[in-house]
């Protein structure tokens, strides 16, 4: 009887221990499935108000852009992307409060933004520490994959912008003296000092380096001192429309409208807005830098252009708006969370370290709108010194919106 | 040389000019209410976006729909000022005791940014001025910097008139002496109160509507009026219309030389280093007065 128990009771153990592990197993598999179909969380951490707002608007219309796009595809590995909002009202302190929210809160799994050099540098310790992939839209030299491992950025850094806008003064204006003024944002101080390298290495001479706040009314004491100096040459970084309009206009107030100008992206960018207050014949000395895949030469087969068929989707999806958008903010933007979403499905997975390697190995074989892509070890830059160009009047486009690089032949 | 000393004087003292009128317009509140509206900014922004929105719609007007608009820019804005001093003022005729006009001249900065943000966008709202540029020393002048000059001078031509010749702003600087005796005088205080809210309206609305192709419209631009605004208003001393009147340039002159001799990043910075000298030497400002109270 004791014996009869004895295996009774063993019997109803290894039965208790099978269910457990049967239920257990169900109690496992159960989450697994529905993790897997569970859709990933991709935060926009971005300006919807403050200063900043233009970039921050355009670039959540390229973010959303290619989540519509890669969700009508089925999504990331059978996942679909939904999209959480944060507004860093163009400041970093918000910034970093909102970054707090969305990685502990909200739980995203892939970040774009913040699409400032101040507030992504803001922002890095919170993403380091809760090790969420990141693309933003930020130039300054501070990024460094040592301060933000899993930070790549789509914007072109100062000092690649600086290359090209040194070289166009020196290799292709033959200037011998230039003055620089620019605005007193982090990325373009931060790239002066890339400037009068290369402008060195180039044998032009700095005659004088003045800023100017943003959205300041008038230029016109820094363009006074920097015209005492008699440069051949003027580089400018001017980030906002209203700023390069004032400063053309104040160049043609104080008679100065025939010096040479050359700007950064952003020229590019913001020029037909500066062209509001601003002549249209100002502009025909200015030069800027571009991404390649904006830009043509005549003879180029500009028609298939990815950026001219993506400009020709921005417009099917924004009817009543595309005027006002900047397609250029909007495709680079496109281009990073393209660029994240071959890494997730290579990667299987949105494990932050893997999405790293992989991007530095691979961002090149991703097809972007802006131009070809490039990251490494050393530099989360996607936007390096290949990837950019000088190009000549920025309102100058041809028929399908491209501006005319500075070396065609 | 010279010539770009004069040039840097002319701005300067046009920009500054638009510092003025803030301060004119901050000084006429505070002298009949003791309040120091920072909505100011925010209604000096709304008179420039009139002259964009009325190019906007009906074109670039002629010369005559100009001035004539000018009138009307100041009325609307001084309506609205009118309106949000009456809000201001709601909770002071509990108690007179308080400072809660701090929150709610705010609170209407606030609300009135995010309209806009709301209404335009982030984007800055751009106007070209309808004048041709004005020749000054072998360079060039656009228009609406010397008509800031010729306003903030029509202004205070007006104010002191009107504060020293007229009944009524002689209660309203009756107010500032001591508004309960002017109660108790039988002075209609509320009234003479919104009334000074609507004159700073008219101030603010037209200095917006004249300066806007020279100034920034957006919605986040108007906290740097205020600010040099009540820049002008300290280091002029407050109440003093004279003192607005001569700050305002002083401060323009002295951000624009920094720059042009020191370098931009001195711009503020200058402003700021007059500002904390003045009270340091002169607590109560140039053309301000101290009187005593007992205690």
């Amino acid at each position: 009887m004791r014996g009869y128990h004895r295996k009774n009771r063993a019997l109803l153990h290894r039965a208790a221990l099978m269910s457990a592990v049967a239920a257990s197993a169900f109690a496992f598999a159960g989450p697994l499935s529905a993790q897997s179909k569970e859709p990933i969380k991709l935060g926009i951490l971005t300006a919807f108000t403050g200063s900043d707002a233009i970039s921050g608007r355009n670039g959540a219309i390229g973010v959303k852009m290619a989540v519509d796009e890669i969700n009508k595809a089925g999504g990331i590995l059978g996942r679909q992307l939904v999209i959480v909002q944060g507004d860093d009202q163009s400041d970093p302190t918000a910034a970093v409060n909102e970054a707090r929210r969305l990685a502990t809160q909200e739980k995203v799994e892939l970040l774009f933004g913040p699409q400032s050099s101040q507030r992504t540098l803001a922002v890095l310790p919170v993403l380091n520490e809760t090790k969420i992939a990141q693309i933003a839209t930020s130039g300054s030299l501070d990024l460094t994959p040592q301060k933000g491992p899993y930070m790549f950025t789509v914007q072109s850094n100062a000092a690649d912008q600086g290359y090209h806008m040194a070289h166009y003064v020196t290799d292709t204006l033959k200037a011998k003296t230039v003055g620089i003024l620019t605005d007193n944002g982090a990325q373009a101080l931060s790239g002066v000092a890339y400037i009068k390298k290369e402008l060195e290495a180039g044998g032009a001479k700095v005659t004088g380096v003045q800023e100017f706040p943003f959205r300041s009314e008038d230029k016109t004491a820094q363009l006074l001192s920097l015209k005492s100096g008699n440069p051949e040459a003027l580089i400018i970084w001017a980030n906002t429309p209203e700023d390069l309009g004032v400063l053309l206009n104040n160049l043609s107030d104080i008679g100065w409208d025939d010096v040479p100008l050359a700007g950064p992206n952003a020229t590019v960018m913001q020029a037909s807005g500066a062209a509001k207050i601003a002549d249209k014949a100002l502009f025909e000395k200015v030069a800027g830098v571009a991404y390649r895949g904006w830009t043509y030469c005549p003879g180029d087969d500009v028609v298939n252009s990815p950026y001219v068929k993506f400009k020709e989707r921005l417009k099917a999806a924004n009817p009543d708006s595309y005027k006002d958008l900047l397609p250029a903010i909007v495709g680079y933007s496109y281009d990073g969370i393209m660029i994240l979403k071959a890494a997730v499905e290579a990667t299987g997975g949105t494990d932050p370290e893997k999405i790293r390697v992989w991007i530095e190995n691979n961002a090149d074989k991703v097809p972007t709108v802006s131009g070809p892509m490039k990251a490494s070890a050393e530099s989360h830059f996607l936007a390096g010194k290949e990837v950019m160009t000088p190009i000549v009047n920025p309102l100058n486009t041809n028929e399908q919106g491209l501006f005319m690089r500075a070396d065609c032949k | 040389m010279w010539q770009e000393y004069a040039i840097i004087l002319v701005r300067g003292i046009g920009l500054g000019s638009v510092y003025a009128l803030i301060a004119m317009s901050f000084n006429i509140v505070k002298v009949s209410s003791g309040i120091l509206n920072f909505a100011q900014g925010n209604m000096f922004v709304l008179g420039g976006m009139m002259a964009y929105g009325f190019v906007a719609f009906f074109g670039q007007p002629s010369l005559g729909v100009w001035i004539l608009l000018i009138p009307v820019a100041a009325i609307v804005i001084a309506v609205l000022l009118t309106i949000q001093g009456y809000l201001t003022m709601l909770p002071l005729s509990y108690s007179d005791d308080q400072q809660s006009w701090l929150i709610t001249t705010m609170a209407v900065s606030i609300i009135i940014g995010a309209i806009l943000l709301l209404v335009q966008g982030p984007n800055a709202l751009m106007v070209r001025s309808i004048f041709a540029n004005i020749p000054v020393f072998g360079m060039r002048v656009p228009a609406p910097f010397l008509m800031a000059i010729g306003l903030a001078l029509f202004w205070y031509v007006v104010l002191q008139w009107f504060l020293s010749k007229t009944l009524t702003g002689l209660a309203i600087s009756a107010l500032w002496q001591d508004p309960v005796a002017g109660r108790a005088a039988g002075l209609k205080v509320r009234r003479l109160q919104l009334l000074a809210f609507g004159i700073s309206g008219l101030i603010v609305g037209s200095a917006g509507f004249v300066s806007a192709p020279i100034i920034t419209l957006a919605s986040d631009s108007a906290v740097a009026y205020v600010l040099n605004g009540f820049v002008a208003l300290v280091i002029g001393g407050v109440a003093s219309n004279t003192g607005a009147l001569i700050a305002g340039p002083l401060v323009g002159v002295a951000a624009m030389l920094a720059t042009f001799k020191l370098g931009g990043e001195f711009q503020g910075l200058v402003s700021m280093l007059i500002l904390v000298t003045i009270l340091l030497i002169r607590p109560e400002g140039i053309f301000g007065s101290t009187a005593a109270r007992r205690v």
